[in-house]
């Protein structure tokens, strides 16, 4: 799999994210091991005290006070060890795990939610580690937070831990709506699109949040590092138009999108679930978004306007009527 | 008596007779800043390495830079070795190499050195151009003539300058040669150890010290007529080697504490010297407070943010702190503060023994703040100390107090090389939610104990306060709250001390006299009472480690002897001077504290002569003791 160029160089950019994720998971898994040692009781006690205090002290009865609630149940104690399992499996496993291959004709977002929910298992261990920490575990409810956990499930922290995905897709099958439930947290999706595919695809997702970006290389990645939000980019090689939406680049939607080309002609021909009228309006759509308001050029125009129309927020109105006594080249 | 001085030079060659020894007891002593204290922690150190058991202690004027050539003035280093386990400093010095007659006086007088010692005496000062410096070296020789020490003028600058220009910077290296021959200690690993000692220093400097001391070995070989054979023992198991200050630091950062505040005090500030150079690279943080109160300010404040963090200090800064102690009860902040005793009260004698901060650390606070108090009597216990401190200051959420002292901070010991396990370590914050509805201090009404909130887990804020407080840290005046809240915090207390196993006892389990003890004097002790039962004296003795909580069964193990008495480092008044009475007679800390709480008759026998006590003399107190008892005199 690895082989692909293109693959090597989109795990080789998303390494930083994809290294603090193992390192969160190597967290969680000491957190099972220690849990699994405290859990022994007195054996773990005398290990604490060190060889000073386990001549002086009984490890017995210390272990019953330092430990609250004396040692674990086997309950509690086998879902530690399985999450422990979890775990170790993931941290084992190479960078396969943050790539996913979607089948010609497969729902591509089908695909990305089955490997969200397999590696979100490991955030179903670290719950599980910690609801038996706190003497919480409830088998019932928590026991199947292991059998895999789905991106719907996902808290707003875990969101936020997301592990990043390199997504191996044909074109055909790129159908942004199915992608938009899954832009949340921190979210990476990098997809390597194999031709032919749609002229803007991804232009429906963009949102004043979401860095959105259909490139020709790997570079539009370096951008996306320490962007603190979800992500989608695609990595395409043929006629499709070429834009980047980065958030912190303004705070105007003409601002912060940044089109470096468009196709020359329009689509004529459906391809996959998308009809040429969809593929023309997806453009139509990328245009629209890179339109300046009018008399953007001279914006103390516009908020002398808003300013006597009484239609924008109270903060607007005050800095219109503000310009409204001044002339225009600063003088009072 | 007449002392007797043999002719030096290389013209002399004689066999040298080898005199056998199980033990050996030696010192080095010279003005402040000569370097005799590095020599014989190398030598000590080498001596421990070959296979000798040692123990060796500094010899450290009270000032930091006395006038040179008085007898107050003595700096360096005492070290007992042999072929066995050595567990204190011993008695009296076999051999000394001083510097100037003025230090081997100060020496004599204070009556360090055995009637039979050898003395190797630097002999410049004889024919020194000052003539009162030649008049003092008359004089002192004719004082130390009445004895029957062997003393051996070597000329020790002389044959320095011809290496170094500057002899006051030599003599240590030179010094070093003359035991390595004497005790025929292993050259390479002697230059091993110099060049860890001077590993700062450049590689000239190296090799003049190495110069020197194979000078020191080549004129001892042409003109001294004995050799002394210690015999060494190699040990089975990989040992370490080190003073208490050190294995104080290894101990923190075995038990992974990431936080040291403190401000500089004599004898502890060398923890902190070990700390700044390795703490870092452990994730510790080294913080040097603007003074006492503020190092323990910043301990607690560390320790309330999460991990437990500690403070080190001896007597005049844990004055200092006790009121930030008392917020650390109060507050149930975990804290470990590592007091090295010296002589007190007030600053006292920074640089001598003494342990006389024990009534200090149980009660010295306003209010009623109880506390843990340990105190570790060997080198090895201080390392394994600092891991259970923190372990017990986690646990119940308390101020653990670790009290070394000047004996055990300056002393250097083999010992086993402890096998670090992780289990030692602080472990992982637990930064998750708190559960719902738990208060920040929800006392298990039966154990004191209550789960700590760590500042940022979700549902765990609150306002700490040293005020009376609930169950919710509010603050409360009412006296039921106040008696359940202190009541708590001294069931902790009771708690652990439930956990404790009962003290082992030295000798026969019952007998004539118990002799008790805390802290550094174990050795000491242990030997003492070993020689009264060579005796046929029926001596046992117990050393306590706990000292808030008492360890359990004192009142039983007491009530099998005739007699129980404390042997201490601190002061109490001697029966039959004047004015004291058994009624008004203030005794030494632990006897007060054992009375207190056993309601047996504890005596004591202590001693501040700003040293270590001397087996000799607890043996001779134990003979008195038990003559007392049988009604003889002593």
């Amino acid at each position: 799999m690895q082989s692909d160029e293109r693959v090597v160089a989109a795990l080789a950019a998303l390494r930083p994210r994809m290294a603090a994720f193992r390192f969160a998971v190597s967290g969680a898994l000491e957190r099972a091991s220690s849990t699994l040692a405290s859990g022994s009781g007195s054996g773990q006690a005398r290990g604490t005290l060190g060889d000073f205090g386990g001549r002086l002290i009984d490890a017995d009865r210390f272990a019953m006070i330092s430990s609250g609630a004396g040692p674990l149940d086997p309950l509690a104690q086998a879902a530690v060890e399985c999450a422990a399992v979890v775990l170790e499996t993931f941290l084992r496993a190479g960078d396969e795990e943050f790539v996913v291959d979607v089948s010609p004709g497969r729902p591509l977002a089908a695909a990305i939610r089955a490997r969200l929910a397999t590696l979100g298992s490991v955030f179903g261990a670290a719950t599980v580690i910690d609801q038996v920490r706190r003497r919480t575990y409830d088998p019932a409810q928590h026991q199947s937070l292991l059998d895999g956990h789905p991106f719907e499930l996902w808290s707003a922290a875990e969101r936020k831990f997301a592990p990043p995905l390199v997504v191996r897709v044909d074109g055909g099958d790129l159908d942004p709506f199915e992608l938009a439930p899954l832009i949340d947290g921190w979210v990476r999706l990098v997809l390597l699109v194999t031709e032919p595919c749609t002229a803007a695809p991804l232009a429906r997702l963009v949102s004043p949040g979401v860095f959105v970006a259909q490139a020709g290389d790997m570079k539009v990645l370096e951008r996306v590092t320490d962007f603190d939000g979800p992500a989608i980019i695609a990595v395409m090689s043929g006629a499709e138009a070429r834009f980047i939406h980065d958030p912190r680049a303004g705070s105007a939607m003409w601002q912060r999108i940044e089109v470096t080309h468009m196709p020359a002609a329009q689509p004529r021909q459906s391809l996959g679930a998308r009809s040429a009228w969809q593929q023309r309006d997806d453009l139509s759509h990328l245009k629209a978004l890179i339109q300046q308001p009018v008399l953007a050029a001279n914006p103390a125009e516009v908020l002398v306007a808003a300013g006597s129309s009484g239609s924008y927020d109270p903060a607007e109105r005050l800095t219109a009527w503000l310009l409204d006594q001044s002339t225009t080249d600063g003088s009072p | 008596m007449t002392a007797v001085a043999i002719p030096v030079g290389p013209e002399l060659r004689i066999a040298p007779s080898v005199l056998k020894r199980p033990e050996h007891t030696i010192e080095i002593v010279s003005d402040a800043g000569e370097g005799a204290q590095k020599c014989g922690q190398i030598f000590g150190a080498v001596s421990a390495k070959m296979g000798n058991g040692v123990w060796t202690v500094e010899i450290i004027p009270a000032e930091i830079q006395p006038p040179p050539r008085t007898a107050e003035g003595a700096s360096g280093n005492r070290i007992r070795f042999g072929t066995g386990p050595i567990t204190n400093w011993g008695d009296e010095t076999n051999l000394v190499v001083a510097f100037n007659e003025q230090v081997l006086l100060g020496r004599h007088r204070l009556g360090a050195l055995a009637s039979d010692a050898i003395v190797l005496l630097e002999n410049s000062w004889a024919s020194h151009t000052n003539p009162d410096i030649r008049a003092a070296w008359d004089k002192a020789r004719s004082e130390l003539a009445a004895q029957s020490y062997r003393i051996i003028e070597v000329p020790m600058e002389e044959q320095c300058l011809t290496i170094d220009e500057n002899p006051r910077k030599g003599k240590n290296m030179f010094a070093l040669g003359l035991l390595a021959y004497i005790y025929d200690r292993s050259l390479e690993r002697i230059e091993e150890q110099i060049a860890y000692a001077f590993r700062k220093k450049s590689e000239e400097v190296y090799q003049r010290n190495l110069g020197l001391l194979r000078l020191g070995m080549e004129w001892a070989a042409a003109n001294l007529d004995f050799r002394i054979e210690v015999p060494t023992n190699p040990p089975t198991e990989a040992l370490v080697v080190m003073n208490g200050n050190e294995a104080l630091g290894m101990g923190v950062l075995a038990s992974g504490m990431e936080f040291c505040a403190m401000y500089p005090i004599t004898p502890a500030t060398s923890v902190s010297h070990y700390l700044a150079e390795v703490f870092s690279k452990f994730g510790g943080i080294l913080h040097q407070g603007e003074d006492e109160i503020a190092a323990v300010g910043a301990a607690i404040g560390a320790s309330y943010s999460g991990k437990v963090a500690f403070t080190i200090t001896s007597g005049p800064g844990f004055a200092l702190k006790t009121e930030f102690i008392g917020f650390a009860v109060m507050t149930e902040i975990p804290l470990v503060i590592i007091d090295v005793q010296r002589g007190g009260p007030s600053t006292g004698l920074p640089t001598k023994v003494e342990q006389s901060d024990l009534l200090a650390a149980l009660f010295a606070e306003p209010g009623d703040a109880p506390r843990v108090v340990i105190a570790p009597a060997t080198i090895e216990e201080c390392f394994h100390a600092v891991i259970t401190a923190r372990q017990i200051a986690e646990t119940f959420r308390t101020v653990v107090i670790i009290l070394s002292d000047a004996n055990l901070s300056t002393g250097v010991q083999p010992f086993p090389r402890p096998q670090l396990k992780k289990e030692w370590l602080a472990p992982e914050l637990d930064l998750g939610p708190v559960k719902t509805g738990q208060r920040p201090y929800e006392w298990d009404a039966r154990m004191g104990t209550s789960p700590r909130s760590i500042p940022g887990q979700p549902g765990g804020m609150f306002t700490l306060t040293g005020l009376s407080h609930d169950e919710g840290s509010k603050v409360a005046y009412g006296a039921g709250v106040h008696q359940h809240a202190t009541a708590m915090r001294s069931r902790k207390l009771a708690v652990l001390q439930q956990t404790l196993l009962r003290p082992a006892i030295n000798g026969d389990q019952d007998g004539d006299l118990l002799v008790v003890g805390w802290g550094s004097t174990k050795g000491a002790i242990e030997e003492g009472v070993e020689r009264a039962r060579a005796e046929g004296i029926r001596a046992s003795s117990i050393h306590l480690t706990f000292l808030s909580p008492l360890q359990p069964g004192l009142k039983e193990i007491f009530s099998r002897f005739r007699k129980v008495m404390t042997v201490e480092i601190n002061y109490s008044d001697q029966p039959g001077d004047p004015f004291i009475t058994e009624e008004n007679r203030r005794r030494g800390q632990l006897a007060m504290l054992l009375r207190a709480q056993t309601l047996c008759d504890v005596d004591c026998w202590t001693r501040v002569p700003g040293e270590s006590l001397r087996p000799g003399f607890i043996h001779k107190a134990i003979r008195d003791a038990v003559l007392t008892l049988t009604g003889d005199r002593p």
